[in-house]
């Protein structure tokens, strides 16, 4: 307890005003320019309304102090629970600014909460607050009140590319949306390996998008340093091996070399497989290996099974009977298709991903680490040609029809005091895919 | 019955779930009631036992929710083998105890009991973790599932030229010893058998002290560390006991050993042999040992300290800890000493073993010979009452080729996949529904 309270306590300190922030010398050494990113936060997005602008909400440059008492926030409803029932995750609102927030509740004496997971809080909150960048979720404050821990950060209320999928895009998104997304990823993700960081769960339930249509990386329990490890402390190790025998939500995106556990290790690169998984994810609408057992998708990655996004290219024609049997060269591709097929409509069959998209997905999902380009090589990849204008406003743009949770039709205003309609009526939209948040 | 409450109910498919429940019940004690000595660590098999089994195809055994992999080493308790956890894909090692063997063997089974209490309790990054013990008294075997590690600083020190590390990486070892040793030490427990057989590393070089069969849990409510048993390895005694002493204080028999041990990481000797265990004793009753110059000063004088023959004397761990050889940063003057390749394998990666297994387990065949041969794992499902209540943690009967739909990815045909679900009997497809409704 004491251990974390002083973690807490210097977390405190440590907001920093958003002149800092912008100027600081981590941010300026990262060879991509970030400033379409931190523009975004100071001129509202064409797209939403006046009466939606909210001045001073935005967490990465505002100067709103977030004070660290309970009273401060108003809890709205609860949207999920997390770590075996220890931890609830609130829609709330920060009672000074009436802006959105995110409160993580963790109960620090909660028997299920063992020694990993409180370490894992302990790592997260440290690393989010070693972390300065627009698209690595910050945290507005944490505090400690009673035996709860909690985490205020600000509401993303598109929520994750996952409830995405789940709730309108179950046959995936499509291919610009992908790119807006992933460029924002991979701008966060050179920045942590510069950092000397490896993220190692990079997924599509950690990848958040905001009411602006900013992308925000999150889920960084499971980030480790490349510094030290073993014997050899203080200095930049070669590869790393520990294994995370928690994280069996993750296996599917963990890459061939970390699932090894063997002498060589891993290195950033296995950042890079993660990425290429929740591409095929994030486009195909399902995780690709998630159809098998764990040990077989462990041996499937070992021989070099590669997944591939699924289109007219990669998918034999259902209609064509000979073609079915003869399009025997599908991967892991063709399994996965029946089930989405089963499920709606024939769409993965007729469209087309641009092979820009389809040589990304190929370069990320390499066998040998050393054959994946870096963060920094795959930013220039031709793929992300179609971003042209600031991933945000394009984000908005292509969800279109969807709107960010907060804008629920008679949300705020609800004259008969009948909150509990909306309560039930976000956790439907919310609580519908997962009971279980895997952060 | 600390033992009982870690079995692992929660991971188990319904049909084990009950017979774990079962075995709640199982008297320990009765398990586990017999004489025995020391138990060495894993020894390398000869090469040669293995081209034995090299031609016969390799079947997947599960225990439990564990995947088996190849023979790691054989004591005389029993075979240390490497595992995959099929949940989380995480390597593991498990001790093999067999009740029959145990018995033969001075305080086997309450050295192994000893064991278990003690690993249970204890988590440090220096000290090996017990993940799980498993049961089947069917078959009277009882497994230890433990952290896997790669290998060990014996096989390293024998390996190496002159049979000593560099100074660099002996002090890394001995510093990591001192913590794992200081957490011990801080949890009222006496090792008592530090020795290189006993140190072993993980993938990333962490040292961990393995082999907690003989050591000796203080008790909380007696001031001090006065033991009076002894059952380590008679090179790494110190004088008190090699004389015979009544009583002797525990915490200094390990820096004695940890002493030995630091001499014969630098020097790749040891400093007081012996033709025979008397002789050895007499030796080391008599004290008298020399420490090679090249060792320099500051070692020499780490050694000497930890070497001295009258325990209070001795260095205490603190001392040890902050004594200028370890503070000091030794400069990678040499390339560290590699560990050797698995003598069967010859993986300098030491990659996992259970690939052949996962093969068998899902790989592709011919399609005839799956499905005889699927056909044989139902009748014997129906042979051996598969789900029964009552039949203790059956060890399951090697695991059969998949159903089609996991080989019909490779093939492609998407119209087999759908049909998978439904036609496939295999044992494993139940696993597979259980798994793939725990991702979702």
């Amino acid at each position: 307890m004491s251990v974390l309270c002083s973690c807490v306590s210097r977390a405190r300190v440590g907001i920093s005003p958003p002149d800092t922030v912008q100027a600081s010398p981590i941010q300026s050494a990262s060879t991509i320019p970030l400033a379409p990113a931190e523009s975004d936060h100071t001129s509202p997005s064409p797209a939403l309304s006046p009466s939606e602008v909210i001045p001073a909400s935005c967490p990465w440059c505002n100067m709103t102090e977030y004070q660290h008492e309970p009273q401060y926030y108003h809890i709205i409803v609860r949207i999920a629970v997390a770590c075996k029932g220890a931890t609830s995750v609130f829609l709330a609102k920060h009672r000074p600014t009436d802006t959105f927030v995110s409160i993580r509740r963790t109960n620090l004496d909660h028997f299920s909460l063992d020694y990993d997971i409180y370490t894992g809080l302990q790592h997260e909150i440290h690393m989010t607050r070693l972390f300065h960048h627009g698209h690595i979720l910050p945290y507005h404050c944490t505090f400690v009140s009673g035996n709860e821990l909690w985490i205020v950060a600000p509401f993303m209320s598109f929520g994750s590319c996952r409830d995405l999928i789940n709730s309108h895009f179950t046959d995936g998104l499509g291919e610009t949306t992908i790119a807006c997304i992933l460029r924002d990823v991979l701008l966060a993700l050179d920045y942590i390996h510069k950092m000397g960081y490896v993220h190692r769960s990079v997924k599509g339930t950690h990848i958040l998008i905001s009411e602006r249509g900013q992308v925000c990386l999150t889920g960084l329990r499971h980030s480790i340093s490349m510094m030290g490890g073993g014997y050899c402390r203080w200095e930049r190790v070669g590869s790393l091996h520990e294994y995370h025998c928690n994280s069996i939500n993750t296996l599917p995106w963990f890459s061939p070399e970390l699932l090894e556990q063997n002498l060589i290790g891993y290195d950033t690169s296995t950042d890079i497989y993660s990425l290429g998984i929740t591409a095929c994810e994030l486009a195909n609408g399902i995780v690709p290996f998630s159809d098998m057992p764990a040990t077989q998708m462990l041996l499937e990655k070992l021989n070099g099974t590669m997944p591939r996004l699924l289109d007219a290219t990669t998918l034999p024609n259902v209609d064509d009977d000979a073609l079915t049997s003869a399009g025997g060269d599908s991967g892991i591709g063709g399994s996965m298709a029946t089930s989405s097929m089963m499920r709606s409509e024939q769409l993965p069959y007729q469209r087309v991903f641009s092979p820009q998209f389809h040589e990304f997905v190929f370069l990320c999902l390499q066998r040998e680490p050393a054959d994946r380009p870096t963060a920094s090589q795959l930013l220039t990849h031709s793929f992300f040609k179609q971003v042209r204008r600031k991933s945000a406003e394009n984000l908005i743009e292509l969800l279109h029809p969807i709107k960010p949770l907060t804008e629920t039709p008679h949300w705020p205003k609800d004259a008969d005091g009948s909150i509990e309609n909306n309560i039930a009526k976000i956790e439907e939209l919310d609580l519908k895919d997962e009971e279980e948040w895997d952060f | 019955m600390a033992v009982d409450k870690s079995l692992p109910v929660e991971v188990s498919p319904p049909q084990e779930r009950e017979i774990m429940d079962h075995m709640g019940h199982m008297d320990e004690m009765q398990f586990i009631n017999d004489e025995e000595t020391g138990i060495p660590f894993f020894h390398r098999v000869d090469s040669a036992d293995l081209v034995l089994y090299a031609p016969r195809k390799k079947r997947a055994k599960m225990i439990g929710k564990y995947l088996m992999g190849d023979l790691l080493g054989e004591g005389s308790y029993g075979k240390v083998k490497e595992m995959l956890d099929s949940e989380n894909l995480c390597r593991r090692a498990v001790k093999i105890l067999k009740k029959k063997k145990l018995r033969k063997i001075p305080n086997g089974e309450q050295n192994v009991k000893r064991e278990i209490q003690l690993l249970r309790k204890l988590r440090h990054k220096n000290i090996i973790h017990l993940v799980d013990v498993l049961y089947n008294e069917e078959k009277q075997k009882m497994y230890l599932v433990m952290e896997y590690c790669v290998g060990g600083l014996q096989e390293m020190l024998e390996s190496a030229p002159g049979k000593k590390f560099p100074i660099w990486q002996a002090h890394g070892y001995f510093c990591q010893l001192m913590e794992g040793l200081c957490y011990l030490h801080s949890q009222g427990i006496i090792h008592k058998d530090i020795k290189p057989g006993n140190l072993l590393l993980a993938t990333d070089g962490t040292l961990k002290i393995t082999d907690l069969g003989v050591a000796e849990q203080l008790d909380l409510y007696i001031p001090g560390d006065v033991c009076r048993t002894s059952q380590g390895s008679p090179a790494f005694q110190p004088p008190e006991i090699a004389l015979g002493l009544e009583t002797f204080l525990g915490f200094k028999v390990d820096i004695w050993s940890a002493g030995v041990t630091l001499y014969n990481m630098t020097t790749g000797k040891y400093p007081f042999e012996g033709d025979n265990i008397y002789k050895l004793f007499e030796n080391i009753g008599r004290g008298e040992y020399t420490i090679p110059e090249e060792c320099g000063p500051l070692l020499t004088d780490l050694l000497r300290g930890m070497l001295q023959h009258e325990p209070e004397q001795r260095f205490t761990l603190q001392q040890c800890r902050i004594h200028d050889w370890c503070r000091k940063k030794h400069p990678r003057t040499e390339p560290a000493t590699p560990l050797p390749p698995l003598p069967d394998t010859e993986d300098p990666t030491r990659s996992m073993t259970v690939v052949p297994y996962l093969e068998d387990l899902h790989g592709d065949q011919d399609y005839e010979d799956e499905e005889e041969e699927e056909e044989r794992a139902i009748q014997e499902m129906v042979q051996s009452g598969y789900g029964r209540r009552g039949e203790a943690c059956q060890e399951d009967p090697p695991l059969e080729p998949d159903d089609k739909s996991s080989t019909s990815i490779q093939h492609g045909p998407a119209t087999t996949a759908s049909t998978s679900s439904i036609g496939s009997k295999s044992r494993f497809s139940k696993v597979r529904k259980i798994s793939s409704c725990k991702q979702q």
